[in-house]
């Protein structure tokens, strides 16, 4: 019976809170009758229409607008953060572990496959064997086992290369480019050529 | 007599190792930048109020953390743990770099008369055009 002893109440027994919850709807037929909730309602509207108008002259307040080295600091943590995403662990030294993020080695996998005449690389998953199981990590960041990388790239090729001649090629040079900046060897490659482009 | 006494508290300011350690990365070749966080960020912008988030966010009696763009450092029980996000140079092996970093940031740590502890470092990015 003690169930929000604490709050404050109006005259007629209400919660102040519950006819907040409920001002931006018409009154219902004991807030028209009861003059304690239509008071607080009148004082209500009256505070969210104070507070509304601070609120829209802040957000046009060019003196509240943040600059342009803000703006760009903001978009590089952003950047950033999108950068930290699974991470492969590499090798663990006598020092500590280190490891490469899921965007990393997903950019280099297509960089190296750009570097392959007649390929455009586009997208690229990375799929694999969590390292580890550790039930309390968060499954956006979990690792990805170094020694179960497997990987599917999407490319687009030239009209004029051989296909599968092309396809040995950008194989090998994917799986030596990773091999030689992480030292992964890759699992599997599978490549999806979802289009012709003309030279 | 025994060695029961208490050893002395370490008392040790953390941002300007945090500085040097920061520096030596940006410079070592191969070393694209360090990558920002959002708390990098803040505590360039406003180092008051960091320190009131910190205090807001830690516990009292949590380790002593600071932070630079991709550097974190916890000193715990006189021992300073490291965690480094780095971008890479494409014309170096990413993976040499970083064992480099580590090695680098250990040294500094070292030289300061702090014990290291772990220095994990992160590749968050291998930018940059090859060598032709």
């Amino acid at each position: 019976m003690a169930l929000n002893e604490d709050q404050p109440r109006l005259g007629c027994g209400r919660i102040i809170d519950d006819v907040w919850a409920s001002i931006d709807q018409p009154p219902t037929a004991h807030e028209l009758e009861c003059p304690d909730c239509r008071s607080a309602r009148l004082a209500l509207h009256h505070l969210e229409s104070v507070t509304g108008s601070l609120r829209d002259r802040d957000r046009d307040d060019p003196a509240l607008q943040p600059g342009a080295r803000v703006k760009e600091a903001i978009m590089m943590v952003a950047r950033a953060e999108v950068r930290r995403s699974r991470r492969t662990p590499l090798v663990t030294t006598a020092l500590g572990t280190i490891d490469i993020s899921e965007q990393a080695l997903s950019g280099l996998i297509r960089f190296a496959a750009s570097t392959v005449p007649g390929v455009r690389a586009r997208r690229c998953t990375i799929a694999g064997a969590p390292a580890g199981a550790d039930p309390t990590t968060d499954p956006a960041v979990a690792a990805v086992d170094a020694g179960d990388v497997r990987i599917t790239l999407t490319v687009a090729i030239s009209s004029g290369v051989r296909v599968p001649a092309t396809m040995d090629l950008l194989r090998e040079r994917v799986a030596t480019v990773v091999q030689a900046q992480t030292s992964i060897t890759m699992q599997q490659i599978d490549i999806i050529v979802e289009d012709l482009y003309d030279l | 007599m025994t060695s029961e006494q208490p050893r002395p508290a370490l008392v040790v300011d953390l941002d300007p190792l945090a500085d040097v350690i920061s520096a030596a990365l940006v410079d070592h070749p191969g070393v694209v930048r360090l990558e920002p966080t959002l708390r990098s960020v803040i505590d360039r912008w406003t180092p008051a109020a960091l320190d009131q988030l910190h205090r807001t966010l830690r516990p009292a009696g949590s380790p002593p953390v600071v932070a630079r763009d991709g550097l974190l450092l916890t000193l715990s029980d006189g021992v300073l743990d490291l965690k480094i996000d780095v971008a890479t140079d494409i014309n170096r092996s990413a993976l040499d770099l970083a064992r480099e970093v580590q090695d680098v940031a250990a040294r500094l740590v070292d030289a300061e008369g702090i014990a290291v502890g772990r220095v994990d470092v992160t590749i968050l990015a291998i930018e940059g055009a090859p060598a032709t």
